[in-house]
């Protein structure tokens, strides 16, 4: 299935993520559950950033974090 | 004979740690939204059943792994203090990403239980576990508690002294597939037989291979060393630790798959309020509304407080005056001691009034998106989105700031927040401007002040962005944070919260405060017989001392004895003007000033005392949470020059203008 | 239920004129000579930024009601623009009590000609109206405000 980048899913939009981009930051994304199946429904999206509902959490993150994060939908 | 069962507490942040805490301890805690308001490592007892449980909290951290200054205390704590039991405190509602703690507490071959928190929540919620079948998964045992209603917490301590009795060695509950295991085994054996790796060789193998630990603090032994560095060599570590998140990831689905199904998510009302409050356009405005109302009631709300304070500081005073014998002890109380500390009192309503609504904001989980709406605007100016509520807290006092950075996980970015949280004009600086503002600028005095505080925002700034492009060269890190769901904020603990950071004001005012009055009591009566604050007193020696440096900026003697004073605490400005001018606070001394300053002087004291040094205890502040007196000098030296350069400016081109 | 949503339309609207015309009212306020006994009643005497808060309210309300046209999540912003209504009403109450205490209580020096009236907006009154729309917005949320937690 096709990948594309958190930032683009629209709003209300179901998917699941499959990978995080390799930077300083990727260890503590995928603590938190950014990890492969890991079920994502984005509530918010703009400007400043996005917060998705993350296995029940409620998560925010800037819009630099939010597109280094790989998903399907 | 008694027993004694040491146990940590350990969790996530926000999931209630602190109210088992409390709970189980019987201490005044308070509660906080903020990862990081509890970082002191606090410690209880309890007796249940014939033993004492002394119990450890430990920071709220996602995993251990050790990438912050919370999770290398808890790491620490755990591997050098090796307690009997860890009770892990987790978040009934969220059970896929606490259980990520969980693992890793196996892998240190700790005992575990798991206080199933808010679990109240997860009823309501809908949610069903299958409790006995859970805590057979894993191997661990899981009570269902929750901490704010205190229920559970008897099954809780039942089940910590039996765990501690269980004699059975908990095994870790991920397996990381046959290449990763192995090396580990590798690595764990030549640990265990270099007599390295300390409680846990399995966790130090771990995070060797994840590139976590080093090599060189695992062991001393040279030859051991080598081994090491040798066994590791060839390592992918970046995949390794992917390797390692995914696997246990792949774990807890297992479990949860078998023992947990989550009820239906019944979170519309929140989502509906976030839609609005993060908007594109409307989410500033929604937050500068709520800061508009919450500094009208700071000011004007406590106002009656401040005047009922104020009253009866006065009449305490005369009384001492006219009852105290002898009269140096009457004057010392009167003229020092309630003198110094009534102006600092005298704010105190203020202050709890602007901690209060602030601590509201937190409970109410209104602040958390604020950061989020915030953090666009404070990465342009050099700071972080988390910043903004240590600045905020600044301006009730700097010392509670400070403290607040910890919650910033970033270190430079938690040190720029640090150096330049203190040009926030504090609350103790008010009373120079109000003086100062009220004689010399009486029809535009709201406008001076609000361009003073305009001015520390721009010189917290600028220095921010300064030191991030300069002296601490980096890149923000990115914002991450949870968003908890909105509530209700419960009464008992903002009220705590409150009172937690008030009470910094007041020790702030009952030691340093205090002891200065005292010492500028002292110095402006010696040498015995002198006329109280004149030149002739050792206060008029240091100032003359000092007022040539001081002239290129308009300041005399008397000046500069009140700025030396204030480097104690900016309360005592005023109150030395008063003793040096020998005048009471209020008419005299109004008149005595506006007799000796002019305008131009007056508005560059102002914006000395604006950036001028933090005082002494926010200094002791900076020492502590830098860990450094090189920092903390720094921001002596530092706000000391451009305190100097900004007054130069303000005096000359005043001298021009007036 | 476009029915239903046309009369939310319509009170999101009312209200949110309200506060507009408020706001506007306390903008003028900073220019016309108080001693305009009603305008002593119509705003709390030329608070600049208080007249931004209750044009901003305005604001949020009327987008409610175009939202609510246009079927996309008008009650979201319905109950947010009813809670700064209270908020603000809230606000002003507060520091009326202030002002009230330090005048009658302590007979402050800087309060000694004042009245009622100098602090008093229609904002306060208006907290009453939004507590009621706002409670009724809030049952289109099947589920109400979660519990008190931690």
């Amino acid at each position: 299935m096709a990948m594309m980048p958190l930032t683009i899913v629209t709003e209300g939009g179901e998917c699941k993520v499959r990978s995080v981009r390799k930077t300083k930051t990727a260890p503590r994304l995928r603590e938190m559950g950014f990890v492969d199946t890991a079920p994502l429904k984005v509530l918010s999206c703009n400007s400043a950033g996005v917060i998705v509902d993350l296995n029940g959490v409620r998560l925010a993150l800037c819009r630099e974090l939010a597109s280094q994060i790989m998903v399907s939908c | 004979m008694v027993q004694e069962i040491n146990i940590a507490l350990i969790g996530n942040p926000n999931v209630g740690k602190t109210s088992l805490f409390n709970a189980l301890t019987g201490s005044r805690q308070h509660v906080g939204n903020w990862p990081g308001v509890t970082v002191e490592k606090k410690t209880g007892e309890r007796r249940h059943q014939g033993s004492t449980i002394k119990i450890t909290d430990l920071p709220g951290t996602y995993s251990l792994e050790a990438r912050s200054p919370d999770e290398k205390v808890a790491n620490a704590h755990i591997m050098s203090g090796h307690p009997d039991v860890v009770v892990q405190v987790v978040d009934s509602t969220n059970m896929e990403r606490n259980l990520y703690l969980t693992t890793q507490l196996l892998d240190m071959g700790q005992k575990v239980v798991l206080a199933l928190n808010m679990s109240d929540m997860a009823d309501a919620r809908g949610d069903r576990l299958d409790l006995k079948a859970f805590s057979k998964g894993w191997g661990v045992p899981a009570v269902r508690i929750s901490a704010t209603r205190g229920e559970g917490l008897e099954d809780l301590l039942d089940t910590i002294i039996s765990t501690f009795k269980d004699r059975s060695v908990p095994s870790p509950a991920v397996n990381f597939g046959a290449e990763i295991e192995g090396n580990i085994s590798e690595v764990e054996a030549m640990l265990r037989s270099g007599g390295a790796g300390g409680t846990s060789p399995r966790w130090t193998a771990i995070r060797l291979l994840e590139g976590i630990e080093k090599v060189e603090e695992a062991t001393a032994d040279a030859g051991l060393r080598a081994k090491l560095t040798a066994a590791l060599e060839g390592v992918d570590r970046d995949e390794v630790e992917m390797d390692l998140v995914d696997r246990r990831y792949v774990a807890i689905t297992s479990l949860l798959d078998r023992t947990y199904v989550r009820g239906s998510e019944k979170r519309s009302l929140s989502d509906a309020i976030d839609r609005v409050v993060t908007h594109k356009y409307l989410g500033l405005p929604i937050f500068l509304t709520m800061m508009w109302g919450l500094f009208e009631l700071t000011f004007t709300a406590a106002q009656p407080f401040v005047s009922a304070i104020g009253l009866g500081f006065e009449w305490l005073a005369a009384f001492v005056v006219e009852n105290v014998q002898p009269d140096w002890l009457a004057s010392m109380l009167g003229d020092g001691a309630i003198a110094g500390v009534g102006s600092v009192l005298v704010f105190l309503p203020n202050i709890l009034v602007m901690f209060l609504l602030i601590a509201l904001l937190e409970a109410s989980g209104y602040l958390s998106r604020a950061a989020f709406i915030m953090d666009r605007i404070m990465t342009k100016m050099g700071l972080h989105g988390k910043s903004f509520i240590p600045m905020l807290l600044g301006l009730g006092c700097n010392v509670p700031a400070i403290m607040a950075t910890r919650t910033i996980e970033d270190e430079k970015s938690r040190l720029i927040t640090i150096l330049s949280a203190p040009y926030i004009s504090c609350s103790a600086r008010l009373p120079v401007y109000v003086l100062l503002a009220g004689i010399f600028f009486p029809d535009n005095a709201g406008t001076a002040l609000f361009l003073l505080y305009l001015l520390g925002i721009v010189v917290a700034v600028g220095s921010a962005l300064l030191f991030r492009h300069t002296i601490l060269k980096s890149e923000t890190s990115p914002f991450i944070m949870e968003l908890p769901p909105y509530r209700l904020p419960r009464l008992k603990n903002t009220i705590l919260q409150m009172w937690d950071r008030g009470s910094m004001y007041l020790r702030k005012a009952g030691t340093f405060i205090l002891a200065g009055a005292i010492i500028v009591w002292l110095l402006a009566s010696l040498p015995w017989g002198v006329e109280y604050g004149s030149e002739e007193s050792l206060v008029g020696a240091i100032g003359h001392l000092i007022e040539p440096f001081l002239a290129p900026l308009g300041f005399d003697w008397r000046i500069g004895v009140a700025l030396v004073f204030g480097f104690i605490a900016k309360e005592i400005v005023v109150g030395s003007l008063g003793v040096l001018y020998g005048a009471v606070e209020g008419a005299g001394l109004e008149e005595a000033i506006a007799l000796s300053m002019s305008a131009p002087s007056a508005a560059a004291l102002m914006v000395f005392v604006l950036i001028y040094t933090p005082c002494v205890a926010a200094l002791a502040a900076i020492r502590k949470e830098t860990g450094s007196w090189k920092w903390t000098l720094f921001s002596v030296v530092y706000s000391l020059i451009l305190a100097y350069i900004a007054a130069f400016i303000v005096y000359q081109v005043g001298l021009l203008i007036w | 239920m476009t029915e239903s949503n046309n009369k939310s339309a319509l009170i999101s609207a009312a209200m949110g004129l309200a506060f507009i015309a408020m706001g506007l009212l306390e903008m003028a306020a900073v220019v016309i000579d108080p001693s305009v006994e009603i305008m002593l009643y119509l705003s709390s005497g030329g608070n600049i930024l208080l007249a931004l808060v209750l044009l901003f309210t305005g604001v949020v309300l009327l987008n409610a009601a175009m939202r609510f046209r246009n079927g996309t999540d008008g009650e979201a912003f319905l109950v947010v623009g009813c809670m700064l209504a209270l908020f603000v009403g809230l606000v002003v109450s507060l520091t009326l009590a202030a002002s009230a205490t330090e005048a009658y209580l302590f007979g402050s020096e800087d309060f000694v000609d004042w009245s009622l009236a100098d602090d008093f907006t229609p904002a306060i009154p208006m907290m009453i109206p939004s507590l009621a729309v706002l409670l009724s917005a809030l049952r289109s949320f099947r589920s109400t405000a979660q519990e008190p937690a931690a």
